[in-house]
């Protein structure tokens, strides 16, 4: 019976084969896997972005600085690449902590209905009501006060205010696969709650989840280089984009480049997320259906 | 086998329950051993809910279920799980009736995984194996996801599961409907040979007057939740 | 028969789907003629093709799907006209009743969207094109009053009988109805039967339903997967078909025994396609026979040659 082994595994290639079919995922997964690398690397392919050299301070772009030169005469291009492994790993960390709490929550939520439903969507609702980035500022200022390590304050800043999405989306989701009727079956054959959530529920829900997850990375990004830009963000001399955006609005005329670059590459990692997120659910949300 | 005591069913729909549906009104139903009951009614007259009422799948307003004069009606999910495994249902729909991210084989086995039959993995693909030869599928479909199966082929795999467990009444919830006409043929004439085969009683539920005229030994028909005639009914089928 | 005016003829009709890992043939050889006056029902099993057949008419296939073959309707070959023509013809000279009860908008008045067509059609204002379904309303039987309510306020039944009229409303040559029973229940499908035996007009009903084909239809042309096996009148095949699938889809109905066709292969046959869960194949049916004329049927296999 197993000889279909060489089968299974060939239907999983033409799966995979099937998101490079489609040419925004593609597009948008060389975009990140650049960016990534270029971050992983940055040790490697850039010079030190601390080093400063007051004598080369805003240089235009060069063969010995690709993109230029600030203020303080660090390289921009070091600066980037470096910026990119914080954005990049900052984007992860806060889309999956998010994605955790907040689908568990919706979940359950979406799962159990009746009061805890009604306590857990008034709460998602009360986050909802609230404009999202007002909310990360002031947690940011709050956190500030009490924890000195930036980083943090940013993680847990964002997750609080992240994690509401996921819920929304995860107990509509759950909801409606809930009432199908192979989850009735289940029930007939003598399944408990348990059994429903962890082995049929949440393995349905999981690729709308993946899309989702993927699509707000792009706005976490925007979201850690805006704070970055208003001086709440990560603090100098930590390279990272939104703040190297603040620090060249000063020179924009004389020196354009060095607000040049860093919002170019936040808004290409953004686009980047979304078409890949975009492609993905093309692609997923295709296999459902019969053709 | 199972019998249900005047069972009530509502349903609060609306803001705070304002609108209230009575899906079943006051029913008694009596499914003797090895015996067809066919439950006939236009849709929304409740047929489906008082399937679901037997099982347990729903909890009554009132009215009680006995099983095999047990009563049923008030245990706790734990208690209930010895008793699932006598009644099944298979359901209207069989290409909503499987998870889609499993494979065949996998959904075959659930039943036997949620109840711990087995322990070793051998003994446990050999009763899938003879289940599915049970109900006359390819072993090579195990292997598959449900959309690529035909509906009929779904309807079988449905059947094979539910009956895993050795049940002794099975709820047939409009198994048919969604089937073409060769396909119903075959699938209804499978579910008359396992009932003979296994002592099997049936609940089965239809809008198909004639199909009714040709299995069951009894009708019901139900109408706006109340049973409004109910008659003993000679097969025109006879394996 | 013969000397009646046809209305549409289809020659040699395939349709192939492109997919990126391979083609699929949907339709395939498919020879139909309708004609003026009369009702023809397509039956066939799911999957056989016969609402592609049906859409393809209207050219209102999805994008990967490639039409070859003629489908002439009043002289012209509507595979080779252009967007703005077919929209000419769709819902003016072929209308097609949908299958689902909810293609109404819920939000618009159903007096309302079922003199859009006319409106559209003719260019008329709304209150002449008003009054016009207004008539129709009253031939099947909607009050007048209600013609200004909205869809939710309708039963099933009174949605069906808006969409028909919608369908009738620019007075088409042909009327293509598909699978107006499914998922219906007794009650209501005869309520279906007493509408469509209202109507009289050309029309092409797809449906799955042998008991309804037979209460409606003067002709039936049997699909099986993307061929047409059989075309007879349907009073003969409804006492002796011709083709061994239509006997075996007659013998599985409930009130003709319940005996189901013999399972078959799944995969892609040469010859003769119904020849894997044939009780009569024999050597010749692995070339693919044509469609023979038996007496004033058609029928596609050997044994009538």
């Amino acid at each position: 019976m197993f000889k279909t082994f060489s089968e299974f595994s060939k239907t999983n290639f033409k799966k995979i084969g099937v998101i490079f079919l489609n040419k925004t995922a593609f597009i948008g997964f060389i975009i990140i896997l650049t960016i990534t690398l270029m971050g992983i690397l940055a040790p490697l392919i850039a010079c030190d972005p601390y080093e400063a050299d007051i004598s080369e301070r805003l240089q235009p772009p060069s063969l010995k600085h690709l993109f230029g030169t600030d203020e303080l005469g660090r390289d921009i291009f070091a600066r980037i690449a470096h910026g990119a492994k914080t954005t990049l790993l900052l984007a992860l960390t806060i889309s999956l902590l998010s994605m955790i709490i907040g689908s568990i929550i919706g979940a359950i939520s979406g799962y159990y209905g009746g009061k805890i439903d009604d306590l857990l969507g008034r709460i998602i609702d009360t986050f909802l009501a609230i404009p999202e980035f007002v909310l990360n500022i002031a947690l940011v200022g709050v956190l500030s006060a009490a924890y000195s390590d930036s980083i943090l304050n940013i993680v847990v800043a964002i997750v609080l205010t992240n994690w509401v999405t996921y819920a929304r989306v995860t107990r509509g989701i759950v909801m409606s696969i809930k009432e199908r009727e192979f989850i009735l079956c289940t029930k007939a054959l003598g399944a408990g709650d348990s059994w429903i959530l962890f082995k049929h529920i949440i393995p349905n829900a999981i690729s709308p989840i993946i899309v989702l997850a993927t699509l707000n990375m792009g706005s976490v990004v925007m979201t850690v280089a805006s704070l970055g830009f208003l001086g709440l963000g990560i603090q100098p001399p930590t390279p990272e984009w939104g703040q190297m955006l603040n620090s060249g609005k000063n020179y924009i005329t004389t020196a354009p480049w060095i607000m040049f670059f860093p919002g170019f590459f936040i808004a290409i990692s953004i686009l980047g997320f979304n078409m890949l997120g975009e492609g993905l659910r093309d692609v997923l949300e295709k296999r459902n259906i019969k053709y | 086998m199972i019998e249900g005591v005047s069972l009530r069913k509502v349903f609060k729909i609306g803001i705070l329950g304002r609108k209230k549906i009575v899906a079943v009104d006051n029913v008694n139903i009596k499914i003797k051993d090895r015996e067809t009951v066919v439950l006939v009614g236009e849709s929304g007259s409740g047929k489906s809910t008082l399937g679901k009422l037997l099982l347990m799948l729903l909890k009554p307003d009132s009215g009680r279920v006995y099983f095999k004069g047990v009563d049923i009606t008030d245990l706790n999910q734990r208690d209930l799980k010895k008793f699932r495994r006598k009644m099944q249902l298979i359901p209207q729909n069989p290409e909503d009736a499987l998870d889609p991210r499993w494979r065949i084989y996998d959904s075959i086995a659930e039943p036997l995984r949620i109840h711990k039959l087995f322990d070793k993995k051998e003994e446990e693909e050999n009763r899938v194996f003879e289940l599915i030869e049970m109900v006359n599928l390819d072993d090579e479909l195990l292997n598959r996801y449900p959309h690529e199966l035909s509906g009929g082929e779904l309807q079988r795999v449905v059947i094979a599961r539910a009956l895993a467990l050795n049940p002794e009444f099975i709820v047939c919830d409009e198994p048919t409907s969604m089937l073409d006409v060769s396909t119903q043929a075959s699938i209804v004439r499978l579910l008359l040979r396992l009932q003979r085969k296994f002592n099997l009683s049936y609940l089965f539920i239809t809008h198909d007057i004639e199909l009714a005229n040709a299995i069951a030994d009894k009708i019901v028909v139900m109408h706006r939740g109340r049973i409004l005639s109910e008659a003993k009914h000679r097969r025109k089928i006879i394996l | 028969m013969s000397l009646k005016k046809e209305i549409l003829s289809i020659e040699d009709l395939r349709v192939v789907f492109k997919n990126p890992f391979k083609n699929v043939a949907a339709v395939k050889d498919v020879d139909l003629k309708i004609y003026e006056g009369e009702k023809l029902a397509l039956i066939g099993e799911s999957g056989s093709g016969k609402s592609i057949l049906a859409l393809s008419v209207l050219r209102l296939l999805p994008k990967n799907a490639e039409s070859s073959g003629k489908i002439i309707f009043k002289g012209k070959n509507l595979l080779e006209l252009n967007e703005s023509e077919m929209r000419e013809i769709r819902g003016k000279q072929i209308a097609l009743i949908p299958q689902n009860q909810a293609s109404l908008n819920p939000v618009l008045t159903v007096g309302f969207q079922a003199s859009e067509p006319i409106f559209h059609h003719f260019k008329v204002n709304k209150k002449v094109a008003f009054d016009k379904i207004l008539k129709l309303f009253k031939f099947f039987k909607i009050p007048e009053n209600r013609a200004k309510e909205y869809p939710h306020q309708f039963s099933g039944g009174m949605r069906q009988r808006v969409l028909v009229s919608m369908g009738l409303s620019t007075n088409p040559d042909l009327i293509l109805a598909d699978e107006p029973t499914k998922g219906l229940d007794f009650t209501k499908k005869n309520k279906i039967i007493e509408i469509f035996n209202k109507i009289n007009k050309t029309s092409l009903i797809i449906t799955h339903d042998l008991h309804f084909a037979q209460k409606i239809s003067d002709r039936i042309a049997v699909m099986y997967r993307g061929e047409i096996v059989e075309i007879s009148s349907s009073k003969d095949f409804f006492c002796s078909p011709l083709h061994p699938y239509s006997r075996g889809l007659l013998n599985s109905l409930p009130s003709r025994g319940l005996k189901p066709i013999k399972e078959g292969r799944r995969k892609y046959i040469k010859g003769c396609i119904f020849r894997d869960r044939c009780d009569f194949s024999y050597k010749r049916c692995r070339i693919k026979p044509p469609l023979l004329n038996v007496n004033s049927s058609f029928v596609r296999c050997w044994l009538y040659d």
